[in-house]
């Protein structure tokens, strides 16, 4: 899977870290250009696509996408 | 299910009608078509005809709002479905619908607000007739704004200030106040309801534009005017309205000192430009007359019979009766000023165009009171005295 | 086929005023990303749409959507929906509010649309406070807590909203926190289709005035919360109330109740006045006739 996080968008909430089931987002230090922290998107081999970060972001900033199999 | 058209509906062309009749029957044929308001004294025959007539003509809709707040918020949402809208109410109501008033300032809708004025203030005197509110029209809501506002003196011409009311809120995009009161709203005279066809509507110009280049609060730009062209839901242009400060794309700019500048001053402009064509006032006797007795409404009716009983007493007086309150016709009041010894400003309150006028009169003539409250009209001789005055 | 997030973006969001101005964690956030599935679920007309809202930061909803919006005055977004959906019947009309805009200045106004029947939708997005002024005490503000205008703590007892408009008569009451994604854009999809007024309340999280983490309001609507149901089979997570004052008894008391509070059939304000208008008229005809 594909997970892309709109990094200008991200006001660093940490609702996707709280409710995805495969916890593969994890808290970061790293500051976006407004000093929000962004979560790190680990092991994205693991979502099941439940999309559930996608639906609880409330800046609409996350989009998860089947990566194209080759 | 034979639709009813309005010359149909409206058949018996002369009747001996009241003032808020007239207002009803100058509304529909000018193809008001949204009614929304709330019972109060003496306007509630306006609501009651309203509810009688409208779901009979096509697209009609009259409801009896919770409150006048709700009246004149459903009114001004209505407008936005390219609807012809009006309430009406007196005094007490007319306080609570200012915030909304300013609301319909801010984002330019045409509606119609009808105040039957009566003796004020707060419950006073509901039966009663007064003029108290004329500055309250003007400034009652809150910030830079511009209304018209326009008072009938008899019941032919509250029917023909209701058309004409309509017409000016479509061209300007503005909400335009009629000021009546309870004489005039209870009073029967002769009435001559015209057909259709024979009065004009002036419609509010419509957007027509490409979506990619349109801009809801941008004037200027597809034909010389300060009035947008008005979008309508169900378009494809998808206008915000909101009620904060907004530069031309609509969107909130309330940090901007510029963009507020600009958007009031175009409110007050938009008007005030054409001032020629919004300001109506009504002359006689001025030949050889070196006092002018000046009025408005109701009082202009025993103002000018003082003034006509003066004249054939062989006093040089003249009569002024003002018709567009706002804008108030101070080029006008500034010229008459220069070649009169006085004006008599004749008011049923204490004294509220009488300021106007003496502000206007820039210390070139006499501005003399004549004022009365109570409810009552002022009865000739109480005019005569300040006309024979020296 | 469900589009993706991104062309729900670009199809539905006014992308030059984003990022959103909430603040982070903000619970508008997660109603405008329900309401933009909804409504493409749907396949509402985007031309017939018209989000109408008051004042306060669920009122800036309408400004990011590509489509009709109308920002009104504090409390009368309703008043002004009336007469929008009055006039045009065939409007999708949307209504979001807040919980002070709502059930204090404009409690009036929604209880008579209730009334009336207006077929609108009306999405209560309930913080329990004043937010876009900082944390006022609100009707839904529960009993006992501090806020900055009950610096002490609140002694008034707060109105369950939903139960109110069931009280009053709506055709669709749904009660859920922003943290019920899916079961928030059901409820919303299932107001708009519904003929008459449908109030969607949202308990949503407002981390700033309640200073708490985002975080933690999430994890307290996912666990404190227990379903209204009609009928329950055993289920810990839900549970039959006798009536609605048990909701406010131990150990229900201090749990968020969520459900569909309601969901019933009435004719709508614009299906009466069409029959009325019918028989207006056809009652002038006769007596020309006569």
């Amino acid at each position: 899977m594909k997970i892309k996080i709109i990094e200008d968008y991200c006001k660093g909430c940490g609702y996707c870290i709280d409710i995805c089931p495969k916890h593969i987002f994890k808290e970061s230090t790293r500051l976006n250009d407004k000093g929000y922290e962004i979560p790190e998107i680990t092991d994205s081999d693991s979502c099941t696509f439940c999309k559930k970060c996608e639906l609880i972001c409330p800046e609409i900033a996350i989009s998860v996408e089947r990566e194209e199999e080759k | 299910m034979k639709p009813i058209s309005i010359d149909e509906l409206l058949e018996e062309k002369i009747q001996f009608a009241t003032g808020n009749d007239a207002i009803v029957y100058g509304a529909l044929i000018a193809n008001c078509r949204f009614y929304a308001g709330y019972p109060i004294t003496p306007a509630t025959e306006i609501l009651e005809n309203m509810a009688r007539y409208l779901p009979l003509l096509d697209g009609g809709y009259c409801v009896q709002m919770e409150d006048e707040i709700s009246s004149i918020a459903a009114i001004i949402g209505a407008s936005w479905n390219n609807y012809r809208t009006m309430t009406a109410t007196s005094g007490p109501g007319f306080s609570l619908m200012q915030e909304n008033i300013g609301y319909a300032c801010m984002t330019e809708t045409p509606c119609v607000i009808v105040n039957v004025q009566r003796s004020g203030p707060s419950t006073g005197q509901p039966t009663k007739p007064a003029q108290g509110d004329v500055m309250q029209a003007r400034w009652g809501t809150h910030g830079d704004h511009y209304v018209i506002v326009l008072y009938p003196n008899s019941v032919q011409e509250s029917l023909r200030l209701t058309v004409r009311a309509f017409n000016l809120a479509d061209k300007y995009r503005v909400p335009v106040i009629i000021l009546s009161d309870a004489t005039l709203a209870h009073t029967r005279e002769r009435l001559e309801i015209p057909y259709q066809s024979e009065i004009d509507i002036i419609k509010r110009v419509p957007v027509t534009i490409e979506k990619s280049k349109y801009h809801p609060f941008r004037t200027g730009y597809t034909r010389p005017s300060k009035v947008p062209e008005m979008d309508k839901f169900g378009d494809e242009y998808h206008t915000y309205l909101t009620g904060l400060t907004h530069d031309w794309k609509a969107y909130p700019a309330t940090d901007i000192a510029e963009v507020h500048e600009q958007l009031v001053r175009r409110f007050y402009e938009k008007v005030v430009d054409h001032h020629d064509d919004i300001v109506e006032m009504e002359k006689k006797y001025f030949d050889d007359a070196d006092i002018i007795v000046v009025s408005y409404g109701i009082a202009s009716r025993p103002a000018l019979a003082a003034v006509e009983q003066a004249r054939a007493e062989g006093y040089k007086v003249g009569h002024l009766r003002l018709i567009t309150l706002w804008p108030f016709p101070h080029v006008e009041i500034q010229e008459i000023a220069l070649d009169i010894k006085k004006f008599i400003v004749v008011e049923m309150n204490l004294g509220q165009i009488y300021h106007k006028i003496d502000q206007h009169s820039k210390g070139n003539c006499e501005v003399v009171k004549c004022f009365k409250v109570g409810g009552e009209l002022h009865h000739p001789r109480e005019i005569i005295k300040e006309i024979k005055r020296r | 086929m469900a589009k993706s997030i991104e062309e729900l973006r670009n199809k539905y969001l006014r992308k030059d005023l984003l990022p959103t101005m909430f603040c982070p964690g903000c619970g508008n956030g997660q109603v405008l990303n329900y309401v933009i599935r909804a409504i493409d679920d749907l396949n509402i007309p985007q031309n017939n749409l018209v989000f109408v809202s008051g004042i306060g930061c669920s009122s800036r909803l309408p400004a990011y959507l590509e489509a009709y919006g109308v920002h009104t005055t504090h409390g009368r977004a309703i008043a002004y929906a009336t007469g929008i959906k009055i006039t045009n019947p065939d409007l999708s009309v949307v209504v979001f509010t807040g919980d002070g805009d709502l059930a204090a200045i404009g409690l009036n106004h929604f209880l008579h649309a209730i009334r009336r029947n207006i077929d609108i939708t009306v999405i209560c997005i309930n913080n329990e406070n004043y937010g876009m002024t900082g944390g006022q005490v609100s009707p839904t503000t529960p009993m006992g807590l501090p806020t900055s205008t009950t610096p002490y703590y609140n002694i008034e007892h707060s109105f369950n909203l939903s139960f109110l408009a069931k009280a009053a008569g709506a055709v669709y009451v749904a009660r859920w926190t922003t943290a019920h994604s899916n079961q928030a854009i059901r409820a919303i999809k299932k107001g708009i289709q519904k003929k008459g007024l449908a109030f969607i309340e949202l308990i949503s999280p407002c981390p700033v005035n309640k200073k708490v983490s985002p975080q933690e309001l999430l994890n307290y609507y996912l666990e404190e919360t227990i379903r209204y149901s009609p009928e329950c089979e055993d289920d810990p997570s839900a549970h039959t109330f006798k009536d609605l004052n048990e909701c406010f008894t131990a150990p229900w008391k201090g749990k968020i109740i969520i459900g569909e509070i309601t969901d019933l059939n009435k004719r709508d304000y614009h299906q009466l006045y069409e029959e009325l208008r019918e028989n207006a008229i056809n009652e002038f005809w006769e007596n020309r006739e006569s």
